[in-house]
């Protein structure tokens, strides 16, 4: 009896083990990018992706994320800056323009789906600085004359008046004091 | 010079002086000004709060930064403005009656000019930082248009009313008025004044250049200030009529505090004999024309925005005229225009009761209407979000409590000092006022034997 129960419970976990088809290893990938190792800041630089499995065989569809370190409040995080899907020929093209200037290390990361195992690569980037991130646009009306400072002018000829009636004041007192000095000097004698 | 113009003379002289004289205050004088002393004082009590708790003690927010104490500055601006252009007006225009009246005016101006700029200190907050006005000026700002017009209207203002001040300085030298220091006082500012025809030539010529110059002045400064306003992308204010709309709206409040405040020195201070009801009259007959005018710009104001109804524009309207801001609004309107209007229209009510009794409704309806220009623009949300709320604390009532204590105090104490009619103008009046009687009209005269017994009849 033990013997038969031993059999049927050896073939029933057989049985079982033999039912569940045994799950394939997710095929290894790998990224290779083309771009350009030196760029200027503010400037969207294309990288050319291209995920392709351990035979060399292309992965279509496959979601492909650019993270580069990037400084918030003090803080310095990898973040998400740019992604792209590759296409049937198992290539992608992601842009990006990088804030920062120096040397800029990103990684290209595909997390893996069906099948895939995932991957990524490092690049990095030689950021220079832009010889003018922004040009603003000239404010105001352009004209030789326009010129804030010419406010000035009114508040001048005013203060000009006001100092020459403070000069008439004086002019004032100084022909009050000229019609009492000899009634002073005769005082005083 | 005739014994009628003697007596007058004299009278004029002892009207001038006697609030001068020692004791003139008595004790409902002293307690009145105790009284304004101590409101003041609570005043900058709330004040020194403030700046020692920020902002954060007021009902101003991140939503309506400008309250109280904007409302306030643009009334006293407004209020200033009558005095000197009033009286610069009508001594370019001869206006032989404003003789009286000119120096009360000019004094207006000048306390008015400095409560009113003592209020965008206390907006400040933090008043150390008025440096940085000068220290980071940037020439592109109205706001410093805004400090060079209002210094100018300042420095221009106190020469306006010391000029005229300068012979009946002399005369309160003369005198021997007061005690030493008052004595000092008098004749260090009355420069030697003998009433020489040099002297006289050369102080004539200055009130006329001076006259000239302070009307563009006084224009500039509301005109600057209601550019501030003007020139911010926002709803209510964004206006091309602004700046003659506040002019007039400031002329308009200015007449009614100069009416208010000689209604209130004639009946303390007995000067009924030199202002008179026609003074009154006319003042009251420009404050209606003024008032006719203000009327005209608001009706043009809001009935081009209501036609328009831009989507900013159409929230504030209905806000202002059915809305939270509908009772201000109304007041305004109702009780600050077309009420003093109609009071000074008519013949029945154009006596002094009536006309101080308008030109009070006009000053507490422009304070409303400076409000509702200030508040509600400022709580009118620039994106979809809830309304901005403003509910002033007693740091503001206090403060906007003492301003007006502050302009009623200052100027006790400058009549206190000074006088508040310009003896030597009326004077001056009374005298051209005999020649040109004394002038014989032939074309209007009989005959030329009655004419020489006219003229002996008056001499």
């Amino acid at each position: 009896m033990r013997r038969m129960l031993a059999i049927v419970g050896f073939g029933v976990v057989f049985a079982a083990v033999g039912i569940v088809p045994a799950r394939a290893a997710d095929v290894a990938t790998s990224i290779t990018v083309d771009h350009t190792a030196v760029t200027v800041s503010g400037e969207p630089v294309e990288l050319r992706v291209r995920l392709r499995d351990a035979s060399g065989h292309p992965v279509a569809g496959a979601l492909i994320r650019l993270f580069v370190p990037v400084q918030f409040m003090g803080d310095t995080k990898n973040e998400i800056v740019g992604e792209g899907t590759t296409n049937d020929a198992g290539r992608a093209a992601i842009r990006f323009a990088p804030a920062q200037t120096g040397q800029l290390e990103g990684t290209l990361s595909f997390w893996g789906s069906a099948g895939y195992a995932p991957s990524e690569t490092t690049l990095s980037f030689d950021v220079r600085q832009a010889a003018a991130v922004y040009t603003p646009e000239p404010v105001g009306l352009q004209a030789w004359w326009a010129r804030s400072y010419l406010i000035l002018v009114p508040f001048a000829v005013i203060w000009t008046i006001y100092l020459l009636l403070l000069w008439l004041v004086t002019r004032v007192r100084r022909a009050g004091a000229a019609a009492s000095a000899p009634t002073d000097i005769a005082a005083t004698s | 010079m005739s014994a009628i113009l003697d007596d007058r003379r004299a009278r004029l002289l002892e009207r001038a002086e006697a609030p001068i004289r020692p004791g003139a205050w008595g004790t409902r004088g002293k307690l009145l000004v105790a009284g304004l002393a101590v409101v003041v004082a609570w005043g900058i009590f709330a004040w020194i709060w403030q700046v020692r708790h920020g902002l954060a003690v007021t009902g101003l927010n991140n939503h309506v930064s400008w309250g109280f104490y904007l409302t306030n500055f643009v009334f006293f601006i407004g209020i200033s403005h009558a005095g000197t252009l009033v009286s610069a007006i009508l001594r370019l225009s001869h206006a032989e009656w404003r003789r009286p009246i000119t120096r009360l005016a000019e004094m207006i101006t000048v306390v008015a000019l400095i409560v009113g700029a003592s209020m965008v200190v206390a907006d400040m907050g933090r008043p150390d930082r008025l440096q940085f006005v000068v220290l980071h000026a940037h020439l592109r700002s109205p706001i410093l248009w805004d400090v060079l017009s209002i210094s100018t209207y300042i420095a221009g203002s106190f020469l306006y009313l010391f000029l005229p001040l300068v012979p009946d300085l002399a005369i309160l030298r003369d005198a021997g008025v007061g005690g030493k220091w008052r004595a000092r006082l008098y004749s260090t500012l009355s420069l030697r004044w003998e009433g020489l025809p040099e002297q006289r030539r050369l102080l004539v010529r200055s009130i006329g250049i001076m006259a000239v110059v302070i009307v563009p002045v006084a224009v500039s400064v509301h005109t600057v200030v209601s550019w501030i306003f003007g020139m911010t992308l926002r709803s209510g204010w964004n206006s091309t009529i602004f700046g003659p709309y506040f002019v007039v709206g400031a002329i308009f409040s200015g007449i009614a505090g100069i009416i208010v405040v000689m209604a209130i020195f004639r009946r303390v201070y007995h000067l009924e004999e030199f202002i008179t009801e026609i003074h009154f009259r006319y003042l009251g007959s420009l404050l209606m024309v003024l008032g006719i005018l203000y009327a005209y710009f608001t009706l043009s104001e809001y009935a081009t925005v209501g036609f328009k109804m831009e989507v900013g524009e159409s929230t504030l309207l209905s806000a202002l005229l059915v809305g939270q801001y509908a009772p201000y609004f109304w007041f305004f309107a109702i009780f600050g225009l077309i009420v003093p209007i109609v009071m000074l229209a008519l013949p029945r009510t154009r006596t002094v009761k009536w006309i101080v009794t308008a030109s009070v409704l006009v000053n507490m309806g422009m304070w409303l209407k400076r409000f509702v220009i200030v508040i509600p623009s400022m709580a009118l949300p620039l994106m979809p979000y809830e309304w901005g709320s403003y509910r002033p604390t007693w740091v503001e009532w206090s403060i906007t409590a003492a301003a007006f204590a502050a302009f009623a105090l200052v100027f006790v104490i400058f009549a206190r000092i000074f006088p508040v009619i310009s003896v030597w103008e009326v004077e001056e009046g009374w005298e051209i006022e005999e020649a040109t009687v004394r002038r014989p009209l032939p074309s209007a005269l009989p005959s030329p034997a009655l004419t020489a017994s006219t003229v002996e009849e008056f001499s």
